[in-house]
C-alpha cells in the first residue's frame, strides 16, 4: 500500500461527531449516554487499528491527497488521541454529579476530539488550520462547564490567545499562497523558493502555533489557568493530546519547508530550552509555596492548585517538542531522529499527562478540595490510584522502566547537545520532587487550618479511578519491554520492532509515505 | 467654576482596551472591504479573523457588562423614598449567569474546596 484511496480516514473522526450528536438524544441519563458514545468510540478505535496495523509505511487519504490523510505518524495520533479521549468521556459520566449539561459537555467534547484528529490528518494548511479553530471554539466552551468565575476568566484566556495564534497562523497561510500558490504542505512546491523567504514562512507558523502549544512566554498566560479551570476529563486531553497535536503540526510544518537557518534553529531551541525549565521549576513551586509565587492564577485566593502543579509541568513537556524540532533544523542530515524522539515523547506525555490530571481529579473528587494547603490526607483511601499517579509522575521523571525511559535515550544519545542534556535532566529532577512531594501530601498532608466535614457527601467514584488505572498499566508494560529490550536483556526483537515502526512514522510526519528512507 | 480646571479623568484598563479593539475593528472592516473588491479570499479571511476577534473583545468588555451587569444596586430599583427597605438585598438581584452555558455560577467551589462538604475555619 503506498497512496490509496479510502472512505476509512474519515471514519474516527465522522464517528466521534455522529456520536456526541447521538449520546444525548439517546438517553437523558448518564450511563445510557456513555454508552451510546461508547458505540462510536469504538467504531472509530477499530476503524484507526485497522489502518494502524495494516499501512506499513503507506498511506490512506479521502477525497484526495490534500484531504484528509492517514500514514502511520497520523494513525498513531489518531490512536492516541482516541485512547485518551474515549477515557476521557467514562471519566466525565461519573466527573459531573449534575447530569443536566452532560449531554451538551459529550457533544463538544467528541467534537473537540474530532477537531484535533483532523488537524493530525492533513497536509493542507486550510485543512489544519480549520481544525485548529474549530478546537478552540469547542475548547473554549468546554472550559466553562465547572460553572466556575474563574473558568470563564479562564476560557476568555484561552479563546483570546488561540485566535490571536490563528491570525498569525493565517497570515502564514496567506503567505506560503504568495510563495507557492498552493496550500499544500509538499516538499516539491518549495523546491523553488527561496531560503529567506522559507525561513520567514517557518518562522511565521512556529510562532502562530507556540500560542496553541503552550510554549515560554505565550503559553503562561493562558495554559496554567486554563488547564486547571477545565472539568478534569478535559484538562486531561487539554495537556495530554491538544498541545500535543499542535506541536505536531509544527513538526509537520517545519518538516516540509525545511528551512536552512541557525539564527531560526537556535531560537525554536531556546524557546523549548526556556519552557522546559521554567514550566519545571513553576510546578515545584506551586506544589511548595502555591500560587502566590508561582503566579499566572485567576481565582480569587492564593491556592497550592492540585491541578496547577501538572499544567505547569505541561507547559515544561511540550518544550521538549520545541528543543527536538530546533534540533532538526540544526542537524538537518539526522532530521529524523530528532521526530522520532517527538512522536516517542508524545505518547510518554501523552499517557504520563493523562494520568496525572485523572488521578489528581479523583484526589480533588473524593477530598473535596482543589488546594494542597487544605487538603487532610487522603491516607489509604487514595488506593491503587497512589501508585497509579507515582507511576506518571516517574515517567516523566525519565526512570527506566516506564515509558520515560524513551525521552531519557532520546536526550543521551550521541547526537544531543550536552547542556540540553543537562536542561532536561534538571527538569526531570524538578519533576520527580514535585511527583514524590505532591504524592506525600495527597496521602499525609496535614492542613494549617481547621477543616470539617459538614453532613455525608459519598458517591461513587469507580469510573474516576479507572482511567488512571488503565494508563498505569499501559505505561508499565511499554516501559519494561522498551527498557529490557534496549538493554538486550529480553523483548530485544520486539524492541527493535518497535524501534523500526517509530523510525518510518517518523519520517511520515514529513512525508505522505514512507518512501525507503529519509 | 471659572478658573477652576475640571480633573482629567483617568482612563480605565477597560476604556483603553475598548479603544484599541475599536480600532482595530475598523481597521479589519476596512481590510474586508479591499479584500472584497480584489476578491483575495485569504486577506479576506484574515480581516474577517481581525473583525470578529474586536467585535468579541467589545461584546466581552462593554455590551454584556451595560446590558446585563452582574451586581445591581437595590437601592438604585427602590430610589425615591417609595420603598423603606430593599424588598431585596445586591446578593439576591446578583445576576451571575456562566456564558453560553445560560446557568448560574457555582459559588461552592469559589476557594478551591467544596463548601457543601467542608468546613474551613483560618
Amino acid at each position: 500500500m503506498m497512496l490509496e484511496t479510502s472512505f476509512i480516514p474519515i471514519i474516527a473522526p465522522l464517528a466521534l461527531v455522529l456520536g456526541g450528536i447521538a449520546a444525548p438524544l439517546v438517553s437523558k441519563k448518564g450511563k445510557g449516554m456513555l454508552a451510546a458514545l461508547s458505540v462510536f468510540f469504538i467504531i472509530a478505535i477499530v476503524a484507526n487499528t485497522w489502518i494502524l496495523l495494516n499501512l506499513e509505511g503507506g498511506a490512506l487519504f479521502y477525497p484526495n491527497p490534500s484531504g484528509i490523510l492517514v500514514n502511520s505518524a497520523s494513525a498513531f495520533v489518531v490512536e492516541l488521541t482516541l485512547f485518551l479521549g474515549f477515557l476521557g468521556a467514562i471519566y466525565s459520566a461519573q466527573y459531573f454529579e449534575d447530569e443536566t449539561h452532560l449531554g451538551a459537555f459529550y457533544a463538544l467534547y467528541s467534537l473537540f476530539l474530532s477537531s484535533l484528529i483532523i488537524m493530525a490528518t492533513s497536509f493542507n494548511m486550510l485543512i489544519i488550520y480549520a481544525g485548529f479553530e474549530a478546537s478552540t471554539i469547542a475548547g473554549g466552551i468546554l472550559i466553562l462547564f465547572t460553572k466556575r468565575q474563574s473558568a470563564t476568566k479562564a476560557a476568555v484566556r484561552f479563546f483570546i490567545m488561540s485566535v490571536l495564534g490563528a491570525i498569525i497562523i493565517l497570515a502564514g497561510i496567506l503567505y506560503q499562497n504568495m510563495l507557492t500558490g498552493t496550500y499544500i504542505l509538499a516538499q516539491s512546491v518549495f523546491f523553488s523558493v527561496a531560503d529567506s523567504d522559507l525561513v520567514l514562512l517557518a518562522a511565521i507558523y512556529a510562532i502562530g502555533f507556540s500560542i496553541k502549544v503552550g510554549i515560554f512566554p505565550f503559553g503562561l498566560l493562558w495554559l496554567p489557568a486554563a488547564h486547571s479551570e477545565a472539568p478534569t476529563p478535559l484538562s486531561a486531553i487539554l495537556s495530554g493530546v491538544m498541545v500535543q497535536i499542535a506541536a505536531f503540526a509544527v513538526a509537520r510544518i517545519i518538516g516540509v519547508i525545511g528551512p536552512v537557518s541557525d539564527t531560526l534553529a537556535w531560537v525554536i531551541l531556546g524557546m523549548g530550552a526556556l519552557s522546559i525549565i521554567v514550566g519545571a521549576a513553576l510546578a515545584a513551586i506551586e506544589a511548595t509555596a502555591g500560587s502566590k509565587w508561582s503566579r499566572f492564577h485567576v481565582g480569587q485566593v492564593n491556592i497550592r492548585g492540585i491541578k496547577r502543579i501538572w499544567a505547569f509541568s505541561t507547559s515544561s513537556e511540550v518544550g521538549v517538542f520545541y528543543v527536538l524540532i530546533g534540533l532538526a533544523i540544526m542537524e538537518p542530515s539526522i532530521w529524523y531522529l530528532f521526530f522520532m524522539g517527538i512522536l516517542l515523547h508524545f505518547l510518554n506525555h501523552g499517557l504520563s499527562k493523562a494520568l496525572l490530571f485523572f488521578d489528581s481529579g479523583y484526589v480533588i473528587e473524593s477530598s473535596h478540595v482543589a488546594n494542597i494547603s487544605f487538603l487532610r490526607g487522603l491516607g489509604s483511601k487514595i488506593g491503587p490510584n497512589g501508585l497509579t499517579y507515582l507511576i506518571g509522575g516517574l515517567s516523566l521523571s525519565l526512570i527506566p522502566g516506564t515509558l520515560g525511559y524513551t525521552t531519557l535515550q532520546e536526550f543521551t544519545s550521541s547526537h544531543m547537545l550536552p547542556w540540553v542534556t543537562i536542561l532536561v535532566f534538571c527538569a526531570a529532577a524538578l519533576i520527580g520532587f514535585t511527583t514524590i512531594y505532591s504524592i506525600w501530601c495527597f496521602v499525609s498532608n496535614k492542613p494549617k487550618v481547621k477543616v470539617t466535614d459538614i453532613g455525608e457527601h459519598h458517591r461513587s467514584l469507580t469510573l474516576l479511578r479507572l482511567p488512571g488505572i488503565v494508563i498505569a498499566i499501559c505505561i508499565l508494560a511499554l516501559g519494561i519491554i522498551i527498557t529490557l529490550g534496549a538493554n538486550n536483556i529480553m523483548f530485544h526483537e520486539l524492541y527493535v520492532q518497535i524501534e523500526d515502526w517509530f523510525q518510518i512514522a517518523a519520517i511520515t510526519i514529513v512525508h505522505p509515505f514512507f518512501i525507503g528512507g529519509p | 467654576m471659572s478658573g477652576e480646571s475640571v480633573p482629567k479623568q483617568k482612563r480605565t484598563s477597560e476604556s483603553v482596551s475598548l479603544l484599541i479593539a475599536f480600532a482595530l475593528m475598523l481597521v479589519g472592516l476596512g481590510g474586508v472591504m479591499v479584500a472584497s473588491i480584489y476578491s483575495d479570499f485569504i486577506l479576506l479571511f484574515t480581516f474577517v479573523e481581525i473583525t470578529s476577534v474586536s467585535m468579541f473583545f467589545i461584546l466581552i468588555l462593554s455590551f454584556i457588562p451595560a446590558f446585563f451587569p452582574d451586581k445591581v444596586k437595590a437601592e438604585s430599583i427602590f430610589y425615591c423614598g417609595l420603598a423603606k427597605e430593599p424588598y431585596m438585598s445586591d446578593a439576591q438581584v446578583y445576576r451571575p449567569n456562566v456564558p453560553l452555558l445560560n446557568t448560574s455560577y457555582d459559588y461552592d467551589w469559589d476557594q478551591y474546596y467544596d463548601k457543601k462538604a467542608i468546613k474551613v475555619e483560618q
